[in-house]
């Protein structure tokens, strides 16, 4: 009979623990692949329903451009940001200035981005003279709204009315506790 | 006999051989056992995830398509149209269009867009009286006879006295009509909506009853039953239209959810050189619709589901206005659609809600 050989050791527990550890290791980032992935395709879920959101808004202030509600919307001079003080001879804006909560309804005036579907508490918009707009907010997403007039060279302003506005719409929306913006942007002119 | 080892020698061998032993073999399997189920287990949550990523992108892109698809043609409404309407057969728009027929016999207007509250019942929404919108749209074709109206002449009756036929104010000027276009045929008197059953020549295009769709009216019918393309007699002569007149070649399309969920696009006529019974087509746009919801805000900024009902807010009364139609500024569309598989966990298809406003582009333009 040949010598039996000595010190055949199996594996040790060490072995056993680095193996387990090096497995872990490769676990781990497995779990991190599928796991940023979902994360990737929430995300790309919520872009297309930011960029959505806001070609939206961008349509529902064009179309404010025509409508005409004595006290509510005034066509082209509404096309404003919200100001504290407005000066003589001209109209308030109606779109409320700041990043505001969306709703899923535009209010009783039917224009996205007003105080009657803009409003900055997490309840209903109240707005005196009209009924409550009682929709739920949209989760995880924040709009603003900010339009700045446009000087023509040619015919400066005063003595002439603005004619030129651009219209800028940023959807904060968040994905996993990180914050991601979607901004579109047009001109609109009252020619 | 020194050539064997002594048992002792041979049990102090066996010893230190240290190999697994039963229980640590054991434990190496239990080991790796929950080692591997909790990967079986992350792959499996992996694969659910994947495919319902999967599933809500194709959803997704099923809505996105569709929305886009009808906010196009809300852009289009009323592009170069007659601004209050064509005249169209009394209950047309709805034998055509499926909206609630009105309670009038007079003709009926077709608008730029033409919009149908709550018509369709959906087998796939649980809430089984819910019932879909559908939302029709006409505009001009400018591509049409290089942008250019055909200007015509005359009516005269074609082969029957039953045919109203169009003749073009030049020789050529018909050229480059084809059976069964759809032509607006706008006068002094009336704008008339009509389809070209026939074109003869270069020069002449006829319009007979019994077209595909069903908006020619026969030249010697009486009233309201006779084609308004008929040549007035005199100026207290109605029902009529005076010559010269133009016609342009326009698209009448609509949309609507049929009761298995599938959103379809349906245009009429306009179907060249296919036979009459493809002058309809019905073009499915996406699948597993389970509601469709389309809201107008008017041109004096209320809101509503159907611009036309009049002042009691119900449709199919005598106070209902087709012009109502023509105040539609902005169109909000809400889709909801399904995916085709179910979730493996929830046992329910994935269902995701779209909504997009679009603002019509040409039909405050014009001056009224």
């Amino acid at each position: 009979m040949g010598k039996i050989k000595n010190g055949q050791n199996g594996f040790s527990y060490i072995d056993v623990m680095i193996a387990l550890v090096i497995m872990m290791v490769g676990i781990l980032a497995l779990v991190g692949a599928l796991s940023a992935n979902l994360v990737r395709s929430q995300e790309s879920e919520r872009r297309i329903m930011a960029k959505q959101l806001a070609l939206s808004t961008i349509e529902s202030i064009t179309s404010a451009k025509e409508i005409k509600r004595a006290g509510v919307v005034d066509g082209w001079d509404s096309l404003r940001n919200t100001m504290e003080f407005v000066p003589t001879g001209e109209t308030n804006g109606i779109f409320l200035t700041g990043i505001n909560p969306v709703r899923t309804d535009s209010g009783w005036d039917g224009v996205a981005g007003t105080s009657d579907d803009a409003c900055s508490n997490s309840g209903p918009c109240l707005v005196s003279g009209r009924p409550p707009n009682n929709s739920p907010l949209m989760a995880g997403f924040q709009r603003e709204i900010v339009i700045t007039d446009v000087p023509d060279p040619e015919r400066p302003s005063p003595p002439n009315p603005i004619t030129r506005r651009r219209i800028d719409v940023k959807i904060v929306y968040f994905v996993n506790q990180a914050t991601r913006t979607e901004t579109v942007s047009t001109i609109l002119t009252n020619y | 006999m020194n050539s064997l080892p002594k048992v002792s020698e041979v049990r102090n061998a066996m010893v230190r051989q240290s190999g697994f032993s039963l229980v640590e073999l054991l434990i190496a399997m239990v080991l790796f056992m929950v080692v591997s189920a909790s990967i079986y287990g992350l792959m499996q949550l992996g694969t659910y995830d994947r495919n319902r990523a999967s599933r809500r992108s194709d959803v997704l892109k099923n809505a996105r398509v569709a929305v886009h698809m009808i906010g196009r043609d809300v852009l289009n409404a009323g592009l170069a149209y007659h601004r209050r309407g064509a005249i169209v057969p009394d209950n047309f728009n709805s034998t055509r269009l499926q909206v609630p027929p009105d309670v009038d016999s007079q003709r009926d207007m077709l608008t730029s867009v033409v919009v149908g509250n709550n018509l369709f019942l959906n087998d796939l929404n649980s809430v089984t009286t819910t019932r879909t919108d559908s939302i029709a749209f006409t505009y001009r074709d400018m591509d049409f006879n290089g942008g250019n109206v055909i200007d015509l002449q005359g009516v005269s009756a074609g082969g029957t006295s039953s045919v109203a036929r169009l003749t073009s104010k030049t020789s050529v000027g018909a050229a480059a009509a084809r059976r069964y276009d759809l032509f607006l045929i706008e006068s002094d008197t009336s704008q008339v909506l009509i389809m070209a059953t026939a074109v003869n020549g270069s020069n002449t295009i006829d319009a007979a009853s019994g077209d595909p769709i069903g908006v020619n009216q026969a030249l010697n019918g009486t009233g309201i039953n006779g084609s308004l393309l008929r040549q007035c007699a005199s100026t207290s002569d109605t029902n009529c239209t005076t010559y010269s007149a133009t016609a342009k070649r326009v698209f009448l399309v609509s949309y609507r959810v049929k009761e298995d969920g599938t959103l379809v696009r349906i245009i009429y006529g306009n179907n060249r050189g296919a036979a009459a019974s493809a002058q309809i087509q019905e073009l499915p746009l996406a699948y597993n619709v389970e509601d469709l919801q389309i809201k107008y805000v008017l041109e004096d900024g209320t809101t509503t589901d159907n611009p036309s009902v009049g002042n009691d807010g119900i449709v199919g009364t005598s106070d209902d206005d087709w012009q109502g139609f023509n105040a539609v500024r902005q169109v909000q569309i809400t889709i909801k659609v399904q995916s085709t598989e179910i979730d493996e966990k929830t046992k329910k298809p994935e269902s995701i809600t779209m909504t997009a406003t679009f603002s019509t582009r040409n039909l405050g333009y014009d001056a009224s």
